[in-house]
Formats: structure tokens, sequence, C-alpha cells
């Protein structure tokens, strides 16, 4: 038993003698770290569907950064990014109009635009026919061809979300509880409603090249349902988050699974340990 | 219309008399697209005393209420809170309270009765003194063996006394309470008025309050504000009564 728990370590770590492995360890932990702090917010604010939305939502975007990429000449990260931006903010606006107009549930606005930006996406696709854009590698991302300068704007991303919820978290907590008191009281709940999109926004376009966009939907709900925190910043949460994380990319190296699915199934297996420890719990 | 709200001038006169002034002019509450609530009126509360909104389901008394508070734009009209307009100021600092119907807690956000009360001292550091005023208010509205209890594991009207707490812990000189009483039992009904009929008096406490009715406790009100609807209209008529004594001046 020992000596298999040896050998499996040994192999890991003969795999992180390779350059792309360390990159995507790093990047991996990054998008933990970043998960982990908004994690308590998006789930104790019933926005899960956000997470998955703006997945969806940055699609058209990406498409139309890519063209722009492509015929215009500019830098594909610049044009990915800005595209992928707008694309999420102009449809998280959206949703919201259809949600406030409509006076619909909140989830139901969320899937109506989600699916329009996407199929979007797809139909922008289809008239190019010259030009080929890997499904597959947005929806999953692909962690393994990430270089250092990911890294880097990962890096930035987490420090932009830490110091924006940590600073704050007395504001955020407000928040959480009830919006209209929280104003009343003097809470920047105003500044915390424009701030939260735009911080999703962030983490989903970050994270949806590293572990690709359906999976950091599933990151940012993750390790606030399993921790359950009673606060916006939780350094448990984070914790867990990252654990998470790493135990996927072992798991990936190991098994020679996809990253992003491995990290989700692991996460979902916690979940359920967690429920049934609930549930025989005296 | 115009109206004035004044307390009874034979009663006790204040110690601590309220500074706070809250007017509003040519007032018309509702949501846009929708026919308005009430009629146009105007009037300023600067007296202590309580003042109670009535009227029935969906006739604006809670949007009246949010209107003054500046948490709802009016369709027309302004509220000025001591000469300045009451929207997007710091509540707290200001000397107003509010407490809501306790059903906008959000249910997914399983906070402690403890942190939820801190709230209500707005967004400051929290010293030592401000936790033993918390608790103190936690222990007057009967809340001390539930304090590390989850919000949402409270009963409804154990909620509404918590919620309560949270607005006195920040000592304010105005206090707008939304159906306060729905969810009380008779001795927490009675307890709450007795405390804010108390403290008009002591701390010059100006009480604004909506409820469908207040049975036995119509002798605590000073003043009421009535809504009241035509048939076939959504636009209610407002009508104001004073409590045994003069105490408004209508047009």
């Amino acid at each position: 038993m020992l000596q298999s728990t040896m050998s499996e370590w040994a192999f890991l770590n003969s795999v992180l003698n390779y350059e792309f492995a360390r990159t995507a360890l790093a990047a991996t932990v990054l998008v933990g770290l970043i998960c982990g702090i908004l994690s308590p917010a998006v789930v104790l604010k019933n926005k899960s569907y956000v997470a998955d939305t703006l997945s969806h939502l940055v699609f058209p975007g990406v498409i139309a950064g890519y063209f722009c990429a492509q015929f215009l000449g500019w830098p594909l990260w610049i044009c990915l990014f800005v595209g992928a931006a707008v694309s999420g903010l102009l449809g998280h606006a959206l949703s919201e109009f259809i949600l406030k107009k409509l006076k619909v549930p909140p989830d139901s606005a969320a899937v109506v635009t989600l699916t329009g930006f996407f199929g979007a996406g797809v139909i922008a696709v289809s008239r190019q026919k010259g030009t080929r854009i890997d499904l597959d590698r947005v929806l999953f991302g692909d962690v393994l061809t990430l270089e250092w300068a990911d890294a880097g704007v990962l890096l930035t991303v987490l420090l932009i979300v830490f110091v924006s919820v940590y600073l704050i978290k007395n504001h955020w907590n407000a928040w959480l509880s009830d919006e209209e008191f929280a104003k009343i009281a003097g809470f920047k709940i105003n500044l915390i409603n424009r701030l939260f999109p735009i911080l999703m926004t962030l983490t989903v376009l970050t994270g949806m090249f590293a572990v690709g966009g359906l999976m950091i939907s599933a990151l940012l709900v993750l390790p606030a349902v399993l921790v359950q925190p009673r606060r916006a910043f939780d350094l448990r949460v984070i914790f867990v988050s990252l654990l998470v994380c790493v135990g996927g990319v072992a798991l990936a190296f190991q098994f020679d699974w996809p990253l992003g699915s491995a990290i989700v199934v692991l996460g979902f297996c916690l979940v359920l340990v967690k429920g049934i420890a609930v549930s025989l719990k005296p | 219309m115009k109206m004035r709200l004044k307390n009874n001038k034979k009663q006790k006169p204040n110690s601590q008399p309220a500074a706070l002034s809250l007017e509003w002019s040519e007032l018309i509450c509702g949501f846009d697209g929708r026919e308005p609530l009430n009629e146009k009126f105007g009037g300023q509360i600067s007296k202590p005393g309580i003042y109670a909104i009535i009227g029935p389901n969906g006739s604006g008394k809670s949007t009246l209420l949010k209107t003054w508070l500046g948490l709802h734009s009016p369709l027309k009209g302004s509220v000025t809170l001591d000469g300045q307009p009451i929207a997007g100021r710091n509540h707290i600092q200001c000397g107003v309270g509010y407490v809501p119907q306790s059903h906008q807690v959000n249910k997914f956000y399983h906070i402690s009765v403890l942190d939820f009360v801190l709230f209500g001292l707005g967004p400051k550091k929290i010293t030592l003194s401000d936790k033993e005023i918390v608790i103190n208010q936690i222990k007057i509205w009967d809340l001390l063996p539930q304090i590390n209890q989850s919000f949402h594991e409270l009963s409804g009207g154990q909620k509404t006394r918590a919620v309560i707490a949270r607005a006195f812990v920040s000592q304010p000189q105005a206090l707008f309470l939304d159906e306060p009483l729905a969810n009380l039992d008779l001795c927490c009904q009675q307890q709450l008025m007795e405390t804010l009929h108390k403290q008009t008096h002591e701390r010059g406490l100006i009480v604004v309050m909506v409820d469908h009715h207040f049975g036995a406790y119509e002798k605590f009100i000073a003043q009421k504000i009535h809504f009241t609807r035509a048939h076939n209209s959504e636009t209610c008529t407002i009508s104001f009564e004073s409590r045994g004594h003069e105490c408004c001046n209508l047009p």
C-alpha cells in the first residue's frame, strides 16, 4: 500500500518536471483561489445560475474577438478578452432587463438569454465556413496549453477579486443578508451590485480558458456548497476550493482524465459524501 | 392637500425633542407604467409620537413608507430629511431606523442572530461596547437563547423581534416600521407598542408604522394616515385622523 502511494507520488513528481504541467498546476491553483473567494457570494445570494449563464453569454464575444483578431490582425488575447467581457456584461444587463420588465423568475430570464447568446455564437461560427473554432476548447478549456502569461492574467484577476471582497467584506455580508436594510444602514450596496457582475465576468472569462466555461461555473458553486459558510469571505471555503482543484489535477495527471472534468467529479463526490455524513449524524 | 403632523400639546414635554424633520411635497407614490397609488399630498413630521399608516392590502402603505425612506423613487414630488433629499443618505448616521418585513431577509444566508442584529450599527468598526449594546437589545427582545442560532431557524415572531432589535441598536431618532405587529404574539405586540410609546416621551422618538389595524393599541397613536381606495380605482385618497386631539393642519 505504502509502496503504491510512493510510486504514485513519484509519478506526479515526474510529471511536474514538465513546464506545461507546472503551468497547468499554477493556473488551476489560481482558479481555485479565485473561485474560493467568490463562491460564498454566488451560493448564499442564490446566484449559482449566473456563473453558468455567464459562461454561455461570453461565447458570442469570444467568437467576435476571434474574428477581429483574424481579420483585423489585432492581438488575439485582447480581442477575446474584450469581446467576451462586452458580451458577458451586455448579456447580464439584458437578462436583468427581461427579469424586471416581464417579472419572470431570475433563472428563467437567465436561461432565455444564455441560450439566445450561445445560439448567436453558434450561428456566427457556422456562417464562417473557412474558420474553425473549437467549441470543446471554449466549453471545456485547455489548461495544458496555457503559458505563464496566462497564469499572470489569472493572478491579476485573483488580486482584483481578493481586494474587492476582502476590503469591504462587511458590506458584502450586509448585501447577502438584507439589501434594502443594508442600503438604509449605509452599506455600499450599489457598489457591490455593480461589482458582482464584473467580478463574475472576469472570473468566468479567465477561468474559461483554463478549465473551461462549464467547469468554472461548477467551481464557483462547489466550495461554498461543501463548507456552507456564514460570511462572504471565508478562509475554509478558499482552502476547500484549493483542495478540490489540486486533487483534481492529481487525478487528471494520474489517470489521464480531462482536468476540468476531474475537478468537478471530485467536487461532486465530496458533496455526496458530505450529504451522507449529514444524514447519518444523530 | 397639505398636512402638518404634530404631537399632542397636552402630553408631557419631551426631555430630548427630536431634531429630525421629514418633509414631503406634492408626493405621488407608485410604479412606472401603472396608475398612481395615491393622490398628491404634502406634509411634515417633526414632532415625537406614533404615526400610523392604515389601509387595505395593496393600497400603497409600504410603498409610501419606502418612498419616505428614499428606497423607492416617487412618481412625482420630493422627500427631504432636514432639508436634504433623503435618497442615497446614510440613514443610521442621520438617526433613521427601519424595520422591514422579516421575509425580506435572504433565506439562503444562514447568519447568526448576533451577527444579524450587529448589522443595525451600520458599516462601522464594532467595539466591545457596541457588542454590549447589541447583546442588551437581544436580551430585551427575548432572543438570548437563540443568539448563536441561524436567523432562519427562528419562528416568524422571533424573526420580527430580531428585525426590531436590529433597528433599535442604532438608537434612532425616527423609526419606520412595516407591519411589525403581523407575526408577534399579544405579549410581544404589547411590549413593542409600550417600548415605542415610552421612547417617544423619553427620547423624543418619531415612529411611523404601517399596519392594517392597531386594535387595542390605538391609544398609543398620535395620528392616523388612512389610505382609502374608491371602487374601480387603483388610486387611494388619503385622510388624516387625530387621536382625541387636534394635531394636523389640513387645507
